[in-house]
Formats: structure tokens, sequence, C-alpha cells
């Protein structure tokens, strides 16, 4: 690791916790880097108990797209009418069961905190995908950032030359950094076996004509810069500086999988999913703050229980070796691992051996960073149909997720167009999950 | 319309009127430009600005060719002009290239912008309606429709989208007609209201009840159709269960030939779903309404949020007076908006700023001009490309760009126009006019679209002239027909998950198409019980776009279009859009912002193997001279549009290896050893040797090139 990044990072952690002890011990807060960004409005959320230094720095975000079935999985319904044939296991947490599908997790279930109460109005796949991305409905007039955009531009990079957030196998409707700035923009990977995209010189530059290339072309420029010195135009060399740098990165390594062993590889799944979710450890071990990585194929309206558990395999297998290698390397701590969909599906099977959207109750799952293991939050009613303990709104799961990072929820950051946005809307955090 | 002195010549003059017609237009645009060029005189002095110098004749092509073709001059395109001594070459220049295919290829994405054209856009995805709403406006802009009329026939819109293509407007929004309001509003009167969508706007003057009852002009408009066929197939079957008791009755109704009966039905409806309806749907008040001046869940009165007076004729339906009263001249900003919006895209910065967020206290930086411009607008008949050709006139146009860069806030007062980057579309199709030769003559293929605007017409005259009778029993044979694919799509389910628990990637990929090939046939199927064996159905359920092979572009990668001419918006990853081509899901939602991403690209991107490829007219052009001077000659005007300076050849020469200012082989003469019959594919071995040293020695070149290409002199247009 950089040492200056590390001293950069400590820096803005001690800065952190200087300024969240202050504000719980003395009613007042202090944010250092508030300076820049518009604080006014709705209060800075002093009826919160801020009795907790966060130790999460990182996100690996897991995203299940097509709504993922919540009785199959994280919520099992065994012996009743609506759980099917799925059966549930006992796993090494006390009193938490797991669907069948999930055996392998049933090991790490002393690390994850089930969310079994999720409800959301929103049952269509583009609205409920963005809702859960961005804790705001979808609107035809503004584009929201998603939550790796959001924790860039309200927390800001640890390493300066890889991306702040990664998003891998996401489909072209993800809202990225929305109404943000492009220098928050989420790189997006779409294979993680490829790596980053234009990161090798052409083929026949050696790296003597590439700088002396560049040298030419600043040479050439230099009546035009000098007469045009812009922020849009410096804004370039800028970029131009950081993709050299990435160019010349070790950390670039990072996008390339083959450094691990085969058996690590293997351990993930041989699979984009798993492979994704390797990239996120490696991505995430060298200070990239949030990497997204998304497995499709959950809307299973058709053959449930053959489909769903062969998504779990998938599932199951990239998530436990996550779970495993980051304890093993020390890092669950300060790296959340989140389990999101944008909603369940229905008790009733249909006609089709399938089940249907059912926003009304969903599980979603948090690991690490801070979070207590070993625990489940709400339930749902003996069929799994509504949710009888503990009801959390989108907002407030991914409030939760800000809170365990320590990101402000109060802040306001405006559009463009200078419409009022928080990060994640008006959702309270569960803190009793910390 | 605007001033036409000619008429007033007796008719024996006619035939010379008609040259002289032409002439006199473009005096007349002359004139109009000098009276915007006094105006602008006038703030100058003002405002005490310092008009800055001319830029010469090689950074004014580059501006007019970017801003009216799309994309930067050919390398003959920029000599000629260059070498042109005429002292109306602007003016001849402007006129040769509004209206051209590259204009049209230009206004596309600027209509694309506004209106959020998709390709695979939200109502409708199906039947590939995004492509139909994409032909129509290309039509539109060829035909050269006047932007009243087309804002008229948009908010009007009715009817299925090849009758019509217009309905693509609500389409776009299906099942959001609230947010299309907005839409419309922010797009048409530059106004925001989105906010007051749920309360009263918080910035602005109008409340959520103001919303409301200007959504309920359009609030009826459905953004599906077929209604009609629907009840009258439910008709039919009530009269036919007459006289069934209740319990028989439900029975028929849950039996499993029922259920797959009522699918097949509504699969041979499918394509029929999709369009706009204008119905008597009432607007009301939101449960949630928290203000005095209505009770939730109460209707709505329709009521427009300007004052100019909404006419309606008998005759006229809500809808058509609300577009009416749109577009009126009279309207206090539909006209403004558009004025402004022009300027804008001709000096890069509006006369009011933001374009799209007029106010009550909105005040432009020249009222006196935004003005004139409005009574232009008018007079011009909201003819687009005659205001435009007026503009691009304007003698603060051919000035230099200040070197400050005036935020929101600071009043501007044009003495030029202002520094920007290319657009993403600009650079793209500048790469294209630099790897294919005639880039603005590439095209999707609009016989394909018209063929599929041609079918369905088929198929829906053909569903609506069937007997209710034999609608159903054709659904019914449909049903049978179909239940043997169905079984074999779940069958073929059932081995891809076998074949995925083994990982076996070869019968996976083959188990996919076959899945796909049968969901085609399914719906084959109920097409062509409908239309007869030989029907197209694949024009009925394409969605992407229509390429046909063209000899003149042969052995040209089919990925190299202009940027109208592919799926719009491109997708995530895309060169266009790392280069920030709008996603199109808010209007106008294009940046010239810079990323990283970018700058790989241009360090290090894909396109340079179509650049450097030697039949990509760059390479062509360089290959033709000989000498290192005259190929940097080139490379400068190719790219950078301009000669270099001596500096700057100097600088160029001292960064090639003494390896590229070797002199170049040349054809020897064929021995005399070589026997006759062999001599000829002698010779052929030789050019060909000959053509492949050639362009070795020009990858030095390359090198250069690519500095050029990393200038920021390249992407932004001065």
């Amino acid at each position: 690791m950089n040492h200056s990044s590390k001293l950069f990072s400590d820096e803005l952690n001690r800065r952190r916790f200087v300024s969240l002890a202050a504000k719980s011990f003395l009613g007042v807060s202090i944010l250092p880097w508030a300076s820049h960004t518009h604080l006014n409005g709705a209060g800075l959320g002093l009826n919160r108990p801020l009795n907790h230094a966060p130790k999460a720095k990182n996100v690996i975000y897991l995203y299940m797209s097509g709504g993922m079935t919540h009785l199959d999985t994280f919520d099992p319904k065994p012996g009743t009418e609506t759980g099917g044939p799925t059966t549930a296991i006992k796993t090494n947490a006390d009193g938490i069961q797991l669907a069948e599908n999930l055996p392998l997790l049933a090991n790490h279930a002393e690390k994850i905190a089930i969310v079994r109460g999720m409800t959301s109005t929103k049952g269509a796949h583009q609205q409920g995908n963005y809702f859960m991305h961005t804790s705001y409905a979808q609107r035809a007039t503004i584009v929201h950032p998603s939550m790796g955009a959001w924790m860039t531009r309200l927390d800001g990079r640890f390493n300066p030359t890889l991306p702040g957030a990664v998003v891998v196998g996401g489909g072209s409707q993800h809202p990225l950094s929305g109404f943000l700035p492009t220098s928050h923009q989420p790189l997006a990977v779409g294979n993680p076996n490829e790596g980053l995209k234009n990161c090798r010189m052409l083929w026949g530059m050696t790296e003597e004509k590439f700088e002396s290339g560049l040298n030419l072309s600043q040479k050439l420029d230099r009546k035009f810069t000098e007469k045009y010195n812009l922020d849009h135009v410096n804004a370039y060399s800028n970029m131009y500086e950081d993709a050299v740098r990435l160019m010349k990165s070790k950390d670039l390594k990072a996008f390339d999988l083959k450094e691990e062993s085969e058996s690590t590889r293997e351990s993930y799944g041989e699979d984009n999913f798993g492979q994704g979710v390797l990239l996120a450890r490696r991505l995430v071990e060298r200070q990239v703050r949030f990497v997204e990585v998304q497995l499709g194929g959950w809307d299973t309206h058709q053959n449930n229980f053959s489909r769903v558990p062969e998504r779990c395999a998938i599932l199951d297998q990239a998530l436990s070796a996550l779970l495993n290698d980051l304890s093993k390397r020390g890092l669950l701590e300060e790296t959340l691992v989140v389990l999101a969909t944008e909603f369940g599906r229905t008790p009733n099977i249909n006609v089709n051996e399938g089940r249907d959207h059912y926003p009304k109750a969903f599980s979603c799952m948090l690991a690490g960073g801070g979070i207590k293991g070993g625990q489940v939050w709400g339930a749902t009613d003996l069929e799994g149909r509504e949710v009888s303990e503990q009801r959390v709104e989108i907002p407030d799961f991914n409030a939760t997720i800000a809170y365990a990072l320590g990101l402000p929820l109060d802040e306001i950051i405006y559009s463009p167009t200078r419409r009022p946005f928080t990060l994640t809307d008006k959702g309270q955090p569960l803190t009793q999950l910390i | 319309m605007g001033m036409k002195p000619y008429f007033f010549l007796p008719i024996f003059l006619l035939p010379l009127a008609i040259t002289f017609s032409d002439q006199l237009s473009s005096k007349a645009i002359r004139a109009e430009a000098v009276a915007i060029d006094q105006i602008l005189k006038d703030a100058h002095k003002q405002h005490k600005v310092k008009v800055p110098e001319k830029i010469d004749d090689a950074l004014l092509a580059r501006r007019l060719y970017l801003k009216i073709a799309g994309r930067i001059p050919t390398h003959e395109e920029i000599t000629s002009y260059l070498a042109n001594r005429s002292e109306s070459k602007k003016a001849q220049l402007v006129n040769e290239l509004i209206g051209s295919s590259a204009y049209s290829s230009q206004m596309f994405n600027w209509w694309a912008d506004l209106l959020r054209l998709k390709t695979r856009m939200r109502g409708g995805n199906q039947i590939g309606a995004g492509q139909l709403y994409v032909h129509w406006v290309k039509e539109q802009i060829d035909k050269n429709v006047p932007f009243d009329q087309m804002a008229f026939e948009l908010i009007t819109a009715e009817g299925y989208p090849w009758e019509n293509g217009a309905v693509g407007y609500y389409l776009r929004d299906a099942g959001m007609p609230l947010d299309n309001m907005s839409n419309t509003t922010q797009v048409f009167l530059g106004t925001q209201m989105v906010c007051a969508q749920c309360h009263n706007h918080p910035f602005d003057r109008w409340t959520q009840m103001d919303y409301y009852q200007m959504a309920s002009y359009t609030y009826g408009i459905n953004s599906s159709r077929g209604g009609d066929l629907q009840s009258k197939i439910k008709k039919y079957f009530e009269k036919k269960h007459q006289g069934l008791s209740y319990k028989d009755k439900k029975k028929k109704l849950q039996s499993k030939e029922s259920a797959a009966l009522r699918r097949s039905i509504q699969e041979m409806l499918r394509p029929l779903r999709y369009g706009a309806t204008h119905t008597g749907r009432k607007l009301t008040l939101p449960h949630d309404y928290q203000y005095d001046d209505g009770k939730p869940k109460s209707a709505v009165t329709a009521s427009p949020i300007f004052d100019n007076e909404l006419k309606t004729t008998s005759g006229d339906s809500k809808v058509h007076a609300y577009g009416k009263w749109m577009i009126d001249p009279e309207n206090p900003r539909f006209t403004k908006v558009i004025a402004n919006r022009m300027w804008t895209k001709v000096f890069g910065r509006g006369l009011v700023e933001p374009v799209d967020d007029w106010r009550d206290n909105t005040k432009a930086s020249i009222p006196a001009l935004l003005e004139h411009l409005e009574k232009l607008m008018v007079q011009v008949d909201y003819d687009l490309s005659e205001f435009q050709r007026i503009l691009f006139q304007v003698t603060a146009f051919e000035n230099s760009s200040p070197s400050f860069a005036p935020n929101v806030e600071t009043p501007y007062y044009f003495e030029a126009p202002l520094l920007e980057r290319m657009s993403a579309e600009q650079i793209w199709d500048s790469f294209v006019s630099l790897s294919i030769p005639d880039s603005d003559e590439r095209k999707q293929h609009s016989e394909a679209i018209n063929q599929r605007l041609d079918r369905f017409q088929e198929y829906q005259d053909t569903m609506y002239s069937l007997e209710e009778e034999k609608l159903v029993k054709l659904a019914r044979k449909g049903s049978k027909a179909s239940k043997e694919i169905n079984n074999q799509m779940e069958d073929l389910q059932k081995q891809l998950r076998e074949a995925q628990a083994a990982d076996d990637r070869e019968a996976i990929s083959r188990l996919r198409r076959q899945y796909g090939q049968a969901r085609n046939q399914q719906r084959t199927v109920f097409a062509k019980l409908v239309m007869g064996p030989d029907f197209e159905v694949r024009s009925l359920y394409g969605t992407g776009n229509s390429y046909k092979k063209n000899d003149r572009w042969k052995g040209f990668s089919s990925q190299i279009y202009r940027a109208s001419e592919l799926q719009t918006p491109a997708n995530p990853g895309h060169f266009l859009q790392e280069f920030g081509q709008s996603d199109r899901e808010v209007a106008d939602n294009s940046n010239r912002d810079a990323s990283v991403p970018q700058a790989l690209t241009l360090l290090n991107g894909t396109f340079y193997g179509a650049l450097f490829n030697k039949h990509s007219p760059l390479m062509k052009k360089l290959t033709q001279v000989k000498k290192p001077e005259a190929k940097i000659d080139v490379l400068f005007l190719s790219i950078l549009n301009r000669k270099p300076t001596n500096e700057e050849i100097k600088a160029c020469m001292d960064e090639l290896s003494p390896n590229a200012l070797l002199p170049i082989p040349v054809a020897q003469k064929i021995p005399n050893r070589i026997p006759k019959d062999k001599r000829k594919a002698y010779q052929k071995n030789i050019e060909k040797s000959l053509a492949n040293a050639q362009f070795n020695q020009n990858r030095e070149y390359f090198a250069l090139a690519w500095s050029l290409f990393n200038t920021r002199q390249f992407s932004f247009i001065q």
C-alpha cells in the first residue's frame, strides 16, 4: 500500500472520529470538509445517537438483480405451503436458519446480519432497482447518484490513482453518478476477466515514444493552453495525468485476476460473478472504496425451485469465499459487505412453478464493517407474506450502510437544477445492527 | 413569411425572379445578420466590451463544419476552402452545409437530446417502437418541418407508431403521464415544474394545483391502444356465455384451456398494444393533497400556466387546443425558448442561462437581442435551418473566443462564440470521417424501416377487419400450435439448466440460441396465422437498427457509422457514452466533462486501428505524398484542419526518427531475366511489397498523428 495514501486515510479517519466524537459529547458538529458543500436546511441529525466510531471504510455491494426470492434464501418457511419444497438448514449461529440453498454461507452465519423485514412499494424491475440504488423514486426528470458516487462525493477517495467506485456487471440502467460531476463516476467493468479497458499502450508504442509523443502534444499546445487557461481545459490535463498514473500504477494490477492463485480463483467460483467478487476484494485492498458486483437471473417467474438453487450455488460460493477471505486477511472489520435486491417474490407459487414480484416483504443482508454478526433483524409472518416485526424501508437500509461508514446523512447536495438531495432521502439507519 | 420582394415584380420578369429570389434571399439573410450585428455592437459599447479580432480562415472553417456538419472538415474540404479566393466563401459554405446530409445527422443529435430519444425505449420496446420514433424524427428533419409544427404534432400525437411516429412522444413516458407534462414544459417552455408535482414549488411560483391543472390537458392520453379490439373480444365472449350459470361460467373461465386461449389472444394482439390513445380520463388531485384550494381526490379543472388565451374552436379537442396554445406566438415563452436554444447552439451559451429554467425574473444578458430573435423566429415561420443560416452570418461568430469562461451567474455579451470541447458526437463523427470515406452517406437501411412500417400497417388492417368469431378461432388454432413450441421451450430450459450445472459452455450457448429461435417461432405462429405463411414476422418484433451491406464501405468495420446512425444512446462503455453522450434519461443530459476513461481512450483506444488502417482516408492521403514536410502538412490539415507553422514543422521533424526521413522506395524496372509469362505476377508482387513498405514507413507518422489527437486543440473548438 502506498505509504502516503495510508497516512492520508489515517488522517481522514482521525478527523472523522474527532468530529463525530464532538457531535455526541458536545452536541456540536464539526465537519472539516463542509466548507465547499452546501450545509443548510434539514438540520444535522443531532437527535441521532452517534455513539459509535464508524469502522467500515469500504463497501462490497452484491446486487442480486431481478428480485431475489426471500423464501428460498434468507427467510425459509419449511413445512408451509408457501415455503414449497425448500427446507431450512441450521447455521453456526444459534437460532438462525438459512434455506438449504446456501450451505456454505451457513458456516459464516456468525458474521452476517439478515434483515428480514425489508419492504417497498416498487414492484417493477426498473423502478425497484433504481430505488434500491439511489433511495429515490425514479423520475423522468433527473437521475440521482448511486451510493458509490455519493460516497466519493461526501467522503473522497483514498487511493489517488484508482477510481473511487467500481461497478462490475451492471446494466446500462445503472444510475452511476447521476447528477454529480463525472469525477465521481463509478468505473463500469463489464467482464472481470478482461480487466480495465484501454490501459495498455497501442501496439508498437514504446514507453519512450509515449512520453516523447505526449511532450510533443504539450509543445504544440503551448500557445493554446497559455491563452485558454480555463477550468474545463485544464481538467483534461489533470485527467491525462491521472490516466498516465493509472497506466503506470502497480495498483492497476488489481484488475488482473491472473495474479491470484488457481485455488483462490476456484474458491470464488469460475463464473463472472465469482470472479467479480474476487476483483472486488482486490480493489478494496487497494483502497477502492465502493465496489458493486451484480448477479442476475433472479427473476424466477418460472421454475423457481430449479433456477434458484442454481443461482444460489453461484452466490453461496462467492459470498462465502469472500467472507472467509476478508476475515483471514483481517479486512472484515473495515469492509462492509452488503447483499441487496429490488424486491422479493410471492409466497404463492404460480402455475409455472415460479414466484412473481413481491415488494411487500423481502430480505437483504449485511456483514462486516462493524455490523454485529450472527443476528436476524425483523421477521415476516408464518407464510412470509407480511413483515411482522421491524419494517425496514429501502432508504432506511441504505442509511444503515451510510451510518456504518460514518457518512453524513443530513448533508444536502444540490443538483445542477438546484434541487436538494441527501444521501438516502429521509432514511433512518438501523443503529442496533452495529 | 419573411420579406419576399420578388412578389412585387411584374409577371414577365418571373423567370429572372426565380434566380433573383435566391440572391435576394441571401441578401435578406445578410440584412438580418447585420441587424443582429448592430444590436451586439450597441451592447458591446454599452458594457464596454473589448471585441476580439477575427480568427483565421482555417479555424473559422473548422468551427463552421463542426457546428453545421457535426464533424471536422475532411482534407479535401479544408484545402478547397483555404484555396477559395471568393469573398463570400463563408456564406457559400454555410449555405452548402445547411440542409446537407451532415447537417441532418447533427440536427438529429440535437433533437435526440431534447426528446430523450432511445432506440430501445420504455413504451413499446417489444415492437421496436423506439426505432420508429427515431425514424419519424429523422424524416421531419429531412423535410425541414418547422419547429412549431413539430412541437404541435408531438403534443397532439395519436395513433399507432407506424401510422404516426410522433406518438413516440407519449410512449417514451409510458405510464408516467404527470412526468410527461413536466418534460413538455421543460422542452418547449423552458420551464421547470417538476418539483410542483408533489408540493408547491420551493423556488418558483408554481403550486401543486398549477401542476395538476396543466397536466389535465394531456392526462387523458393513454400510451396503449387496441382497447377497442380487446372490448370487441370481451363482448363476444360475454354473448357466447350468456345463459350459462354463474358456476359454469366460472368453471369455463378458470379452465386451463381458457387460460391458454386468453394467452393466445393476447399474443395476437400484442403488436397492436402500443401507441397513443386520446381518452376522456380525468385527472384528480392526489390522495395526500395538503393545500386549502382543493380536496384530495377531487377532479381538476384544466388550466394553462400562462395568461395567453387558450382558444378552443369548435371541433378542437382539449389536446389540440392545448397544443395550439403551446405554440402560439403570443405564448410568453415558447418562441423565446427556442430562439435562445438556437443561439446557444451557435454561440455555445444562451442569452438566458440555463436554457430550460426560465423564471419570472429571468433576464437575458442582452434583452434587446432576445426580443429581436423572438420576432425573427416568428418571421422565419420557425424554420430552424433558416434561423441558423442567419445566425452563422453574424459577424461576432467569426471572432476569437475569449480566454475567460463566464459562469452561469455572470452575463456574457457575445463578442465571440465561447470555447467549448467538442461534444461526444462531434468527436466520434470526426474520427469516423477520418476512418471511412463518405461518412455522411453511410446510413441505416431506410428501406428496411419502411418495410417495417408497411408490415405493421398490414397487420393492423387485417386484425381490425377480422370478425370476432374468426379471431377466436385463429387464437384457438394458435394456442394448439404453440403448445408444441411451449413444450419445446420448457424442455430447452431444462436442458439449459443441466448444461449450466455441468458448466458445459458449448451446450449453454447452443441451447440459448435454440431457445431464442423457439421464442421467435412462437411469435411467428401467431403472426402467420393472421397474415398468412409468407408474412415477414421479424418486422413486427425487430428492435435493433437495420444495416445493409454496401460495397462502398466493403472491408470497413460495421461499427463505424456516424453517431446518428448507431443505436441511440450508445451502450455504456462505448466511446460516445464515455465522452458524455446523453443517456437520454433526462432532457439535455449530455456533458462535456473530462474523465480518466476519456484520456485512456485518446491515448490507447481501439479506434486507432481503424484510423491507421491503410484504407482509411487519413492513411490514403498520407501515403499519397512523399516528403516528410508534406506528410506533416497532411496530418495537420486532416486532424487540426490547418497548416502547420514553421515552428511546428520543426518540432515534428525533431520527433520523427531518422528512419522516417529516409527516401521512400520506388518501383524498379522489371529485370530482363524474368520470363514474359511471369512478368505480370512479378509486377503485382512488386507493387504489393512496395505498398507495404510505404505503409510501414508511414508508421512513424502514426505517432505524430497520435500526438495531434492528444492535443487540447483537437478536442476543443476554437
